[in-house]
Protein backbone atom coordinates (compact mmCIF):
# COMPACT_ATOMS: atom_id res chain seq x y z
CA UNK A 1 0.00 0.00 0.00
CA UNK A 2 2.69 2.49 0.72
CA UNK A 3 4.55 1.61 -2.42
CA UNK A 4 1.93 2.70 -4.50
CA UNK A 5 1.11 5.87 -2.38
CA UNK A 6 4.81 7.00 -3.02
CA UNK A 7 4.79 5.65 -6.63
CA UNK A 8 1.76 7.66 -7.26
CA UNK A 9 3.36 11.23 -5.72
CA UNK A 10 6.65 10.55 -7.45
CA UNK A 11 4.65 9.73 -10.95
CA UNK A 12 4.29 13.60 -11.57
CA UNK A 13 7.93 13.91 -11.55
CA UNK A 14 8.81 10.80 -13.83
CA UNK A 15 6.35 12.12 -16.06
CA UNK A 16 8.51 15.77 -16.08
CA UNK A 17 12.10 14.52 -15.91
CA UNK A 18 12.28 13.76 -19.60
CA UNK A 19 11.06 17.38 -20.57
CA UNK A 20 13.07 18.50 -17.99
CA UNK A 21 16.14 17.19 -19.06
CA UNK A 22 15.86 18.42 -22.34
CA UNK A 23 14.84 21.71 -21.22
CA UNK A 24 17.88 22.33 -19.29
CA UNK A 25 20.24 21.12 -22.16
CA UNK A 26 18.68 22.75 -25.05
CA UNK A 27 17.47 26.43 -23.14
CA UNK A 28 19.28 26.49 -20.07
CA UNK A 29 22.40 25.67 -20.48
CA UNK A 30 22.60 27.67 -22.90
CA UNK A 31 21.39 30.90 -21.44
CA UNK A 32 24.40 29.94 -19.11
CA UNK A 33 26.66 29.79 -21.77
CA UNK A 34 25.29 32.99 -22.79
CA UNK A 35 26.01 34.81 -20.21
CA UNK A 36 29.94 33.70 -20.21
CA UNK A 37 30.23 34.63 -24.34
CA UNK A 38 28.83 37.94 -22.93
CA UNK A 39 32.24 38.18 -20.96
CA UNK A 40 34.39 37.24 -23.57
CA UNK A 41 35.24 38.62 -27.39
CA UNK A 42 34.36 35.70 -29.02
CA UNK A 43 34.15 36.72 -33.09
CA UNK A 44 32.19 33.03 -33.76
CA UNK A 45 35.30 31.65 -34.95
CA UNK A 46 38.30 31.74 -33.18
CA UNK A 47 38.85 31.08 -29.31
CA UNK A 48 37.01 33.49 -26.96
CA UNK A 49 39.16 35.43 -24.63
CA UNK A 50 37.99 36.26 -21.13
CA UNK A 51 37.58 40.21 -20.86
CA UNK A 52 35.05 41.09 -17.63
CA UNK A 53 32.41 43.41 -18.25
CA UNK A 54 34.26 45.68 -21.29
CA UNK A 55 31.29 44.55 -23.78
CA UNK A 56 28.33 45.95 -21.37
CA UNK A 57 30.42 48.78 -20.52
CA UNK A 58 30.76 49.35 -24.45
CA UNK A 59 26.93 48.78 -24.94
CA UNK A 60 25.92 51.30 -22.10
CA UNK A 61 28.39 54.20 -24.29
CA UNK A 62 26.24 52.67 -27.43
CA UNK A 63 23.68 55.42 -28.91
CA UNK A 64 22.41 52.63 -31.26
CA UNK A 65 21.68 50.70 -27.60
CA UNK A 66 19.44 53.37 -26.42
CA UNK A 67 18.08 54.05 -29.88
CA UNK A 68 16.87 49.95 -29.65
CA UNK A 69 15.34 50.64 -26.02
CA UNK A 70 13.73 54.17 -27.41
CA UNK A 71 11.97 51.47 -30.22
CA UNK A 72 11.25 48.88 -27.80
CA UNK A 73 9.51 51.13 -25.57
CA UNK A 74 7.04 52.85 -28.05
CA UNK A 75 6.14 48.97 -29.32
CA UNK A 76 5.35 47.72 -25.83
CA UNK A 77 3.32 51.10 -24.95
CA UNK A 78 1.75 50.91 -27.96
CA UNK A 79 1.19 47.02 -28.16
CA UNK A 80 -0.65 46.97 -24.53
CA UNK A 81 -3.08 49.93 -25.38
CA UNK A 82 -4.24 49.23 -29.21
CA UNK A 83 -4.53 45.81 -29.65
CA UNK A 84 -6.16 45.20 -25.90
CA UNK A 85 -8.64 48.08 -26.64
CA UNK A 86 -9.28 47.09 -30.05
CA UNK A 87 -9.26 43.13 -29.34
CA UNK A 88 -11.59 43.48 -26.50
CA UNK A 89 -14.02 46.09 -28.29
CA UNK A 90 -13.94 43.66 -31.16
CA UNK A 91 -14.83 40.90 -28.51
CA UNK A 92 -17.53 42.66 -26.69
CA UNK A 93 -19.06 42.88 -30.18
CA UNK A 94 -19.00 39.87 -31.64
CA UNK A 95 -19.68 37.96 -28.52
CA UNK A 96 -23.65 38.26 -29.36
CA UNK A 97 -25.43 36.08 -32.12
CA UNK A 98 -25.44 38.38 -35.00
CA UNK A 99 -25.27 37.51 -39.00
CA UNK A 100 -21.80 36.77 -40.10
CA UNK A 101 -20.37 36.01 -36.79
CA UNK A 102 -18.29 33.23 -37.45
CA UNK A 103 -16.86 35.27 -40.83
CA UNK A 104 -15.73 38.59 -38.54
CA UNK A 105 -14.43 36.39 -35.79
CA UNK A 106 -12.17 33.93 -38.52
CA UNK A 107 -10.98 37.17 -40.35
CA UNK A 108 -9.66 39.46 -37.71
CA UNK A 109 -7.97 35.86 -36.49
CA UNK A 110 -6.56 35.15 -40.03
CA UNK A 111 -3.08 37.51 -39.82
CA UNK A 112 -2.04 35.44 -36.70
CA UNK A 113 -1.85 32.44 -38.85
CA UNK A 114 0.21 34.01 -41.31
CA UNK A 115 3.93 33.95 -40.29
CA UNK A 116 6.01 37.27 -39.21
CA UNK A 117 7.98 37.15 -42.19
CA UNK A 118 4.69 36.90 -45.02
CA UNK A 119 3.16 39.80 -42.66
CA UNK A 120 6.28 41.49 -43.22
CA UNK A 121 6.91 41.10 -46.65
CA UNK A 122 3.05 41.59 -47.60
CA UNK A 123 2.96 45.05 -46.12
CA UNK A 124 6.45 46.39 -47.37
CA UNK A 125 4.51 45.71 -50.47
CA UNK A 126 1.85 47.84 -49.12
CA UNK A 127 4.04 50.37 -48.06
CA UNK A 128 5.96 50.94 -51.56
CA UNK A 129 5.89 54.48 -51.81
CA UNK A 130 5.51 54.53 -55.63
CA UNK A 131 3.30 51.76 -56.67
CA UNK A 132 1.99 50.23 -52.94
CA UNK A 133 -1.60 49.47 -52.18
CA UNK A 134 -1.66 52.28 -49.33
CA UNK A 135 -0.11 55.30 -51.67
CA UNK A 136 -2.13 54.48 -54.33
CA UNK A 137 -5.00 54.29 -52.96
CA UNK A 138 -4.18 57.59 -51.28
CA UNK A 139 -4.01 59.16 -54.68
CA UNK A 140 -6.45 58.29 -56.11
CA UNK A 141 -8.40 59.66 -53.53
CA UNK A 142 -6.57 63.09 -54.32
CA UNK A 143 -4.72 62.67 -50.76
CA UNK A 144 -1.11 63.03 -52.82
CA UNK A 145 0.05 64.89 -49.77
CA UNK A 146 -0.25 62.09 -47.51
CA UNK A 147 1.50 59.32 -49.29
CA UNK A 148 5.05 59.51 -47.78
CA UNK A 149 7.98 56.71 -47.74
CA UNK A 150 6.36 54.61 -44.86
CA UNK A 151 9.61 53.14 -44.36
CA UNK A 152 11.96 54.97 -45.79
CA UNK A 153 11.11 58.26 -43.19
CA UNK A 154 12.98 57.85 -40.22
CA UNK A 155 10.51 59.38 -38.19
CA UNK A 156 7.29 56.86 -39.49
CA UNK A 157 9.24 53.94 -39.60
CA UNK A 158 9.33 52.35 -36.35
CA UNK A 159 5.17 53.40 -36.19
CA UNK A 160 5.12 51.74 -39.82
CA UNK A 161 6.05 48.59 -38.49
CA UNK A 162 4.15 48.91 -34.87
CA UNK A 163 1.16 49.68 -36.87
CA UNK A 164 1.73 45.12 -38.58
CA UNK A 165 2.18 43.88 -35.55
CA UNK A 166 -0.56 45.62 -34.03
CA UNK A 167 -2.95 44.58 -37.03
CA UNK A 168 -1.75 40.44 -36.40
CA UNK A 169 -2.16 40.99 -32.48
CA UNK A 170 -5.82 42.23 -32.10
CA UNK A 171 -7.28 39.00 -33.54
CA UNK A 172 -4.80 37.30 -30.82
CA UNK A 173 -6.40 39.84 -27.94
CA UNK A 174 -10.00 39.21 -29.21
CA UNK A 175 -10.20 35.41 -29.33
CA UNK A 176 -8.66 35.45 -25.40
CA UNK A 177 -11.71 37.82 -24.29
CA UNK A 178 -14.23 35.61 -26.40
CA UNK A 179 -12.82 32.94 -24.04
CA UNK A 180 -12.88 35.11 -21.08
CA UNK A 181 -16.26 36.37 -21.45
CA UNK A 182 -17.35 32.90 -21.90
CA UNK A 183 -16.44 32.99 -18.34
CA UNK A 184 -18.86 35.94 -17.18
CA UNK A 185 -21.73 34.41 -15.42
CA UNK A 186 -24.84 35.55 -17.73
CA UNK A 187 -26.35 35.99 -14.26
CA UNK A 188 -24.33 38.51 -12.77
CA UNK A 189 -24.79 40.77 -16.21
CA UNK A 190 -28.75 40.12 -16.13
CA UNK A 191 -28.75 41.62 -11.97
CA UNK A 192 -27.16 44.47 -13.60
CA UNK A 193 -29.42 45.24 -15.58
CA UNK A 194 -32.05 44.60 -13.64
CA UNK A 195 -30.55 47.07 -11.07
CA UNK A 196 -30.58 49.90 -14.24
CA UNK A 197 -27.44 49.80 -15.13
CA UNK A 198 -26.90 51.44 -18.92
CA UNK A 199 -24.42 49.51 -21.09
CA UNK A 200 -21.31 51.09 -20.48
CA UNK A 201 -21.66 51.05 -16.82
CA UNK A 202 -22.63 46.97 -17.02
CA UNK A 203 -19.72 46.59 -18.43
CA UNK A 204 -17.55 49.03 -16.34
CA UNK A 205 -18.30 47.50 -13.32
CA UNK A 206 -19.12 43.86 -14.19
CA UNK A 207 -17.87 42.51 -17.54
CA UNK A 208 -14.67 44.71 -17.53
CA UNK A 209 -13.78 43.69 -13.42
CA UNK A 210 -14.76 39.90 -13.95
CA UNK A 211 -12.07 40.24 -17.39
CA UNK A 212 -9.28 40.97 -14.98
CA UNK A 213 -7.63 37.98 -15.11
CA UNK A 214 -7.83 37.73 -19.38
CA UNK A 215 -6.41 41.32 -19.06
CA UNK A 216 -3.32 40.51 -17.30
CA UNK A 217 -2.34 37.90 -19.31
CA UNK A 218 -2.59 40.05 -22.38
CA UNK A 219 -0.70 42.52 -20.93
CA UNK A 220 1.98 40.64 -19.87
CA UNK A 221 1.92 38.73 -23.15
CA UNK A 222 1.90 41.62 -25.20
CA UNK A 223 4.92 43.55 -23.08
CA UNK A 224 6.67 39.97 -23.90
CA UNK A 225 6.33 39.78 -27.71
CA UNK A 226 7.39 43.62 -27.67
CA UNK A 227 10.79 42.64 -25.99
CA UNK A 228 10.96 40.00 -28.21
CA UNK A 229 10.47 42.01 -31.40
CA UNK A 230 12.58 40.59 -34.22
CA UNK A 231 10.88 38.98 -37.36
CA UNK A 232 9.43 42.16 -38.59
CA UNK A 233 11.80 44.43 -37.96
CA UNK A 234 14.49 42.28 -40.19
CA UNK A 235 12.22 41.44 -42.88
CA UNK A 236 10.96 45.26 -43.85
CA UNK A 237 14.07 47.50 -42.58
CA UNK A 238 16.68 45.31 -41.34
CA UNK A 239 16.63 48.05 -38.36
CA UNK A 240 17.01 51.14 -40.77
CA UNK A 241 17.67 53.08 -42.59
CA UNK A 242 20.80 53.66 -40.19
CA UNK A 243 18.87 52.41 -37.34
CA UNK A 244 16.11 54.18 -36.73
CA UNK A 245 14.32 50.96 -36.62
CA UNK A 246 16.55 48.95 -34.48
CA UNK A 247 14.74 46.83 -31.50
CA UNK A 248 17.27 45.59 -29.07
CA UNK A 249 16.46 41.68 -30.19
CA UNK A 250 17.73 42.98 -34.00
CA UNK A 251 20.88 44.69 -32.83
CA UNK A 252 22.05 41.81 -31.25
CA UNK A 253 21.65 39.67 -34.60
CA UNK A 254 23.29 42.40 -36.75
CA UNK A 255 26.34 42.44 -33.72
CA UNK A 256 26.59 38.78 -33.72
CA UNK A 257 26.17 37.91 -37.00
CA UNK A 258 26.77 40.41 -38.88
CA UNK A 259 29.57 42.26 -37.45
CA UNK A 260 30.91 39.05 -36.17
CA UNK A 261 31.08 40.26 -32.23
CA UNK A 262 29.54 36.95 -30.54
CA UNK A 263 30.27 38.55 -27.25
CA UNK A 264 28.64 42.09 -27.65
CA UNK A 265 25.83 40.03 -29.44
CA UNK A 266 25.78 37.94 -26.05
CA UNK A 267 25.78 40.55 -24.13
CA UNK A 268 22.58 42.62 -25.72
CA UNK A 269 21.19 39.04 -25.28
CA UNK A 270 21.88 39.06 -21.45
CA UNK A 271 20.72 43.04 -20.88
CA UNK A 272 17.07 42.03 -23.25
CA UNK A 273 17.13 38.70 -20.93
CA UNK A 274 17.48 41.06 -17.73
CA UNK A 275 14.49 43.51 -18.83
CA UNK A 276 11.96 40.63 -19.81
CA UNK A 277 12.61 38.52 -16.67
CA UNK A 278 11.07 41.61 -14.21
CA UNK A 279 7.58 40.79 -16.66
CA UNK A 280 7.90 37.25 -16.81
CA UNK A 281 8.54 37.65 -12.82
CA UNK A 282 5.85 39.72 -12.21
CA UNK A 283 3.64 37.75 -14.39
CA UNK A 284 4.03 34.37 -12.71
CA UNK A 285 4.28 36.17 -9.02
CA UNK A 286 0.59 36.70 -9.74
CA UNK A 287 -0.50 32.81 -11.06
CA UNK A 288 1.26 31.61 -8.19
CA UNK A 289 -0.68 33.94 -6.09
CA UNK A 290 -3.95 32.86 -7.68
CA UNK A 291 -3.18 29.25 -7.82
CA UNK A 292 -2.52 29.44 -4.16
CA UNK A 293 -5.72 31.06 -3.44
CA UNK A 294 -7.72 28.23 -4.36
CA UNK B 1 49.43 28.93 -45.35
CA UNK B 2 52.96 29.85 -44.54
CA UNK B 3 51.45 32.86 -42.63
CA UNK B 4 49.40 34.05 -45.58
CA UNK B 5 45.73 33.61 -46.81
CA UNK B 6 45.59 32.99 -50.19
CA UNK B 7 42.68 32.87 -53.14
CA UNK B 8 41.80 31.52 -56.33
CA UNK B 9 39.53 33.61 -58.42
CA UNK B 10 37.40 32.23 -60.92
CA UNK B 11 35.05 35.30 -61.49
CA UNK B 12 34.42 38.94 -61.70
CA UNK B 13 31.69 41.55 -63.06
CA UNK B 14 32.67 45.21 -63.03
CA UNK B 15 30.68 48.09 -62.24
CA UNK B 16 29.49 51.05 -64.49
CA UNK B 17 26.37 53.43 -64.67
CA UNK B 18 23.90 51.76 -66.33
CA UNK B 19 21.52 53.41 -69.15
CA UNK B 20 18.68 53.72 -71.21
CA UNK B 21 19.79 54.48 -74.83
CA UNK B 22 16.29 55.21 -76.08
CA UNK B 23 15.80 57.96 -73.19
CA UNK B 24 18.98 59.55 -74.54
CA UNK B 25 18.48 59.68 -77.77
CA UNK B 26 15.04 61.63 -77.16
CA UNK B 27 16.54 64.41 -76.07
CA UNK B 28 20.45 63.90 -77.85
CA UNK B 29 22.06 62.96 -75.22
CA UNK B 30 25.47 60.87 -75.69
CA UNK B 31 27.00 58.97 -72.47
CA UNK B 32 28.76 61.14 -70.27
CA UNK B 33 32.88 61.53 -70.04
CA UNK B 34 33.57 64.44 -67.62
CA UNK B 35 31.69 65.42 -64.16
CA UNK B 36 30.11 68.57 -66.18
CA UNK B 37 29.15 66.60 -68.85
CA UNK B 38 27.18 64.07 -66.04
CA UNK B 39 25.25 67.37 -64.02
CA UNK B 40 24.15 68.43 -67.59
CA UNK B 41 22.44 64.69 -68.71
CA UNK B 42 20.88 64.83 -65.03
CA UNK B 43 20.19 68.40 -65.29
CA UNK B 44 18.76 67.69 -68.94
CA UNK B 45 16.24 64.45 -68.16
CA UNK B 46 14.98 66.05 -64.42
CA UNK B 47 13.48 68.92 -66.53
CA UNK B 48 11.78 66.75 -68.88
CA UNK B 49 10.58 64.74 -66.03
CA UNK B 50 12.65 61.58 -65.53
CA UNK B 51 14.52 60.21 -62.47
CA UNK B 52 17.84 60.60 -63.72
CA UNK B 53 19.66 58.37 -61.14
CA UNK B 54 17.64 55.44 -60.14
CA UNK B 55 18.87 53.64 -56.81
CA UNK B 56 17.56 51.19 -54.16
CA UNK B 57 19.02 51.89 -50.75
CA UNK B 58 16.91 49.69 -47.85
CA UNK B 59 20.36 47.04 -48.22
CA UNK B 60 22.79 49.84 -48.70
CA UNK B 61 25.50 48.66 -50.47
CA UNK B 62 24.13 50.43 -53.40
CA UNK B 63 25.13 53.81 -51.29
CA UNK B 64 28.55 52.72 -50.66
CA UNK B 65 29.20 52.23 -54.67
CA UNK B 66 28.61 55.92 -55.30
CA UNK B 67 31.02 56.59 -52.06
CA UNK B 68 33.37 54.32 -53.44
CA UNK B 69 32.99 55.99 -57.28
CA UNK B 70 33.52 59.36 -55.84
CA UNK B 71 36.01 59.30 -53.71
CA UNK B 72 38.31 56.87 -56.11
CA UNK B 73 37.77 59.60 -59.19
CA UNK B 74 37.80 62.33 -56.86
CA UNK B 75 41.09 61.75 -54.33
CA UNK B 76 42.30 58.38 -56.17
CA UNK B 77 42.20 54.80 -55.52
CA UNK B 78 45.43 54.96 -53.46
CA UNK B 79 43.88 56.65 -50.76
CA UNK B 80 40.63 55.19 -50.90
CA UNK B 81 42.14 51.84 -50.07
CA UNK B 82 44.15 53.16 -47.25
CA UNK B 83 40.80 54.22 -46.02
CA UNK B 84 39.17 50.95 -46.38
CA UNK B 85 42.54 49.66 -44.84
CA UNK B 86 41.88 51.83 -41.82
CA UNK B 87 45.38 53.81 -42.46
CA UNK B 88 43.82 57.18 -43.13
CA UNK B 89 41.09 58.85 -40.99
CA UNK B 90 37.38 59.52 -41.95
CA UNK B 91 37.24 63.46 -41.19
CA UNK B 92 40.09 64.21 -43.03
CA UNK B 93 38.73 67.28 -45.65
CA UNK B 94 39.44 64.98 -48.74
CA UNK B 95 36.60 62.77 -47.38
CA UNK B 96 34.13 65.33 -46.72
CA UNK B 97 34.93 67.42 -50.42
CA UNK B 98 33.55 64.08 -51.74
CA UNK B 99 30.28 64.52 -49.40
CA UNK B 100 29.72 68.12 -50.01
CA UNK B 101 30.77 68.87 -53.53
CA UNK B 102 30.23 66.08 -55.04
CA UNK B 103 27.61 63.84 -53.62
CA UNK B 104 25.44 66.63 -51.77
CA UNK B 105 24.82 68.45 -55.30
CA UNK B 106 23.13 65.44 -56.47
CA UNK B 107 20.83 64.54 -54.12
CA UNK B 108 19.83 68.10 -53.19
CA UNK B 109 18.99 68.38 -56.87
CA UNK B 110 16.56 65.72 -56.85
CA UNK B 111 18.53 63.58 -59.46
CA UNK B 112 18.13 60.28 -57.23
CA UNK B 113 14.91 58.46 -56.56
CA UNK B 114 12.46 59.84 -54.25
CA UNK B 115 12.44 57.53 -51.44
CA UNK B 116 15.26 55.12 -52.50
CA UNK B 117 15.59 53.86 -48.40
CA UNK B 118 12.08 52.03 -49.32
CA UNK B 119 13.53 49.74 -51.96
CA UNK B 120 15.77 46.90 -52.59
CA UNK B 121 18.44 47.14 -55.69
CA UNK B 122 15.53 45.21 -57.63
CA UNK B 123 12.82 47.09 -56.78
CA UNK B 124 15.15 50.89 -57.67
CA UNK B 125 15.65 48.65 -61.31
CA UNK B 126 11.87 48.78 -61.49
CA UNK B 127 11.85 52.02 -62.37
CA UNK B 128 14.69 51.88 -64.99
CA UNK B 129 12.59 49.17 -66.39
CA UNK B 130 9.11 50.69 -66.40
CA UNK B 131 11.28 53.94 -68.33
CA UNK B 132 10.46 56.44 -65.61
CA UNK B 133 14.38 56.61 -64.32
CA UNK B 134 17.37 56.61 -67.19
CA UNK B 135 20.27 55.54 -65.04
CA UNK B 136 21.73 52.92 -62.16
CA UNK B 137 25.13 52.82 -61.12
CA UNK B 138 25.48 48.70 -60.86
CA UNK B 139 27.24 45.99 -61.79
CA UNK B 140 26.96 43.72 -64.80
CA UNK B 141 25.24 41.67 -62.78
CA UNK B 142 22.42 43.93 -63.55
CA UNK B 143 21.23 42.38 -67.00
CA UNK B 144 20.71 39.01 -65.51
CA UNK B 145 17.44 41.09 -63.65
CA UNK B 146 16.50 43.13 -67.18
CA UNK B 147 13.84 41.78 -69.13
CA UNK B 148 14.54 40.33 -72.08
CA UNK B 149 12.55 42.05 -74.78
CA UNK B 150 14.39 45.28 -73.84
CA UNK B 151 18.06 43.38 -73.57
CA UNK B 152 19.20 46.06 -76.57
CA UNK B 153 17.97 48.97 -74.66
CA UNK B 154 20.49 48.34 -71.82
CA UNK B 155 23.83 50.02 -71.85
CA UNK B 156 26.63 51.47 -69.63
CA UNK B 157 29.23 53.98 -69.43
CA UNK B 158 32.55 54.41 -67.49
CA UNK B 159 31.48 56.56 -64.20
CA UNK B 160 32.43 59.72 -65.34
CA UNK B 161 36.11 61.33 -64.94
CA UNK B 162 35.77 64.17 -62.42
CA UNK B 163 39.71 64.49 -61.89
CA UNK B 164 42.15 63.71 -64.89
CA UNK B 165 45.46 64.00 -63.24
CA UNK B 166 44.09 61.21 -60.91
CA UNK B 167 44.86 57.63 -61.54
CA UNK B 168 41.18 55.66 -62.34
CA UNK B 169 40.16 52.95 -59.70
CA UNK B 170 37.11 50.83 -60.28
CA UNK B 171 34.75 48.40 -58.42
CA UNK B 172 35.33 45.41 -59.72
CA UNK B 173 34.10 42.92 -57.04
CA UNK B 174 36.11 38.90 -57.76
CA UNK B 175 34.44 35.45 -56.93
CA UNK B 176 36.42 32.81 -56.38
CA UNK B 177 37.82 30.33 -53.46
CA UNK B 178 39.25 29.70 -50.20
CA UNK B 179 40.59 26.35 -49.04
CA UNK B 180 39.99 25.86 -45.22
CA UNK B 181 43.04 26.02 -43.04
CA UNK B 182 42.30 22.77 -41.28
CA UNK B 183 40.64 21.19 -43.62
CA UNK B 184 40.67 17.20 -44.02
CA UNK B 185 42.09 16.75 -47.29
CA UNK B 186 43.98 19.59 -48.67
CA UNK B 187 45.71 17.61 -51.22
CA UNK B 188 42.06 16.86 -52.93
CA UNK B 189 41.15 20.14 -52.28
CA UNK B 190 44.22 21.74 -54.18
CA UNK B 191 43.81 19.27 -56.80
CA UNK B 192 40.11 20.57 -57.29
CA UNK B 193 40.82 24.15 -57.48
CA UNK B 194 43.72 23.51 -59.85
CA UNK B 195 40.83 21.92 -61.57
CA UNK B 196 38.53 24.57 -61.67
CA UNK B 197 41.44 27.37 -61.91
CA UNK B 198 42.82 25.69 -64.99
CA UNK B 199 42.55 27.21 -68.33
CA UNK B 200 40.13 24.77 -69.86
CA UNK B 201 37.65 24.71 -67.08
CA UNK B 202 37.82 28.22 -67.03
CA UNK B 203 37.26 28.43 -71.22
CA UNK B 204 34.23 26.22 -70.18
CA UNK B 205 32.36 28.61 -67.48
CA UNK B 206 33.01 31.57 -70.10
CA UNK B 207 31.11 29.89 -72.93
CA UNK B 208 28.30 28.49 -70.74
CA UNK B 209 27.37 30.85 -68.18
CA UNK B 210 29.03 33.73 -69.61
CA UNK B 211 30.76 35.06 -66.63
CA UNK B 212 33.82 36.95 -67.32
CA UNK B 213 37.25 34.90 -66.38
CA UNK B 214 40.19 35.78 -64.08
CA UNK B 215 42.51 33.37 -66.47
CA UNK B 216 43.92 35.76 -68.90
CA UNK B 217 44.48 32.51 -71.18
CA UNK B 218 40.73 32.64 -71.89
CA UNK B 219 39.39 33.59 -75.28
CA UNK B 220 37.18 36.71 -74.75
CA UNK B 221 35.72 36.31 -78.23
CA UNK B 222 33.42 33.97 -76.51
CA UNK B 223 32.14 36.96 -74.74
CA UNK B 224 29.08 39.38 -75.78
CA UNK B 225 30.17 42.72 -77.72
CA UNK B 226 28.96 44.37 -74.45
CA UNK B 227 30.87 42.16 -71.98
CA UNK B 228 33.89 43.10 -74.34
CA UNK B 229 33.56 46.83 -73.93
CA UNK B 230 33.40 45.99 -69.82
CA UNK B 231 36.60 44.17 -70.13
CA UNK B 232 37.91 47.18 -72.18
CA UNK B 233 36.97 49.74 -70.06
CA UNK B 234 38.67 47.67 -67.17
CA UNK B 235 41.74 47.34 -69.15
CA UNK B 236 41.94 50.88 -68.93
CA UNK B 237 42.03 50.97 -64.84
CA UNK B 238 45.16 51.66 -62.91
CA UNK B 239 43.17 50.47 -59.90
CA UNK B 240 40.80 47.58 -59.19
CA UNK B 241 38.78 47.48 -56.25
CA UNK B 242 36.54 45.30 -54.80
CA UNK B 243 33.76 47.00 -53.29
CA UNK B 244 33.36 49.07 -50.23
CA UNK B 245 31.80 46.11 -47.93
CA UNK B 246 34.77 43.87 -49.11
CA UNK B 247 37.51 46.21 -49.08
CA UNK B 248 36.96 47.21 -45.31
CA UNK B 249 36.27 45.11 -42.26
CA UNK B 250 32.37 44.11 -41.22
CA UNK B 251 32.05 46.03 -38.77
CA UNK B 252 33.09 49.31 -40.28
CA UNK B 253 31.75 48.46 -43.45
CA UNK B 254 28.13 48.79 -41.30
CA UNK B 255 28.98 52.02 -39.79
CA UNK B 256 29.98 53.41 -42.57
CA UNK B 257 26.97 52.13 -44.68
CA UNK B 258 24.55 53.68 -41.74
CA UNK B 259 26.73 56.96 -42.09
CA UNK B 260 26.03 57.16 -45.96
CA UNK B 261 22.22 56.14 -45.35
CA UNK B 262 22.09 58.96 -42.63
CA UNK B 263 23.98 61.63 -44.58
CA UNK B 264 21.49 61.09 -48.11
CA UNK B 265 18.28 61.38 -44.85
CA UNK B 266 20.26 65.07 -43.80
CA UNK B 267 23.27 65.88 -46.25
CA UNK B 268 23.83 68.99 -43.85
CA UNK B 269 24.86 66.28 -40.67
CA UNK B 270 27.79 64.69 -42.82
CA UNK B 271 30.61 66.68 -40.82
CA UNK B 272 28.95 65.12 -37.71
CA UNK B 273 28.58 61.28 -39.08
CA UNK B 274 32.31 61.50 -40.50
CA UNK B 275 33.75 62.69 -37.13
CA UNK B 276 31.48 59.17 -35.52
CA UNK B 277 32.73 57.49 -38.26
CA UNK B 278 36.29 58.32 -37.23
CA UNK B 279 35.64 57.33 -33.78
CA UNK B 280 34.78 53.68 -35.28
CA UNK B 281 37.79 53.66 -37.33
CA UNK B 282 39.87 54.31 -34.78
CA UNK B 283 38.41 51.75 -32.01
CA UNK B 284 38.18 49.40 -34.66
CA UNK B 285 41.73 49.64 -36.54
CA UNK B 286 43.61 51.47 -33.70
CA UNK B 287 42.75 49.62 -30.63
CA UNK B 288 45.33 46.71 -29.78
Amino acid sequence: MVRRRTLSKLTPYLFLILPLIIYLIWVIGPMFYTFYLSLTDWDGLSTPNFIGWRNYQRLFKDPVFYISLKNNLKWVLSFITIPVVAGLALAMALNRAIPLEKFFKASFYSPLVLSLVVCGLMWSWAYHPAHGLINSALRLMGLDALAQGWLSDKDLVMWSIIVVGIWRQVGYVMVLYLAGLQGVDPSLVDASKVDGCTGWQTFRHVIFPLLAPVTVIVVVISVIDSLRAFDLVSVMTRGGPFNSSSVLANFMYIEAFNNYKMGYGAAIAVILFLISLVFIFTYLWRILQTEMEY
Amino acid sequence: MDGKQYFLPTSWYWWAVYYRPSIFDQYGLEPPKTWDEFLQVCETLKQNGFTPLTIGTKYRWTAAAWFDYLNMRVNGPEFHINLMLGTEKYDDPRVLKVFTDYWAPLIENGYFLEDAAAYSWQEGLQFMIDGSAAMYLMGDFVRDSFPDELEDDLDFFQFPIIDPSVPIGEDAPTDGYFIAADAQHPEEAKALLGFLGSVEMQQYFAEKLRRLSTHSGVDVSVFSPQQQKGIAMMQTADYVAQFYDRDTTPEMADEGMNGFMEFWDNPDSIADILARLEQVRQEIFESE
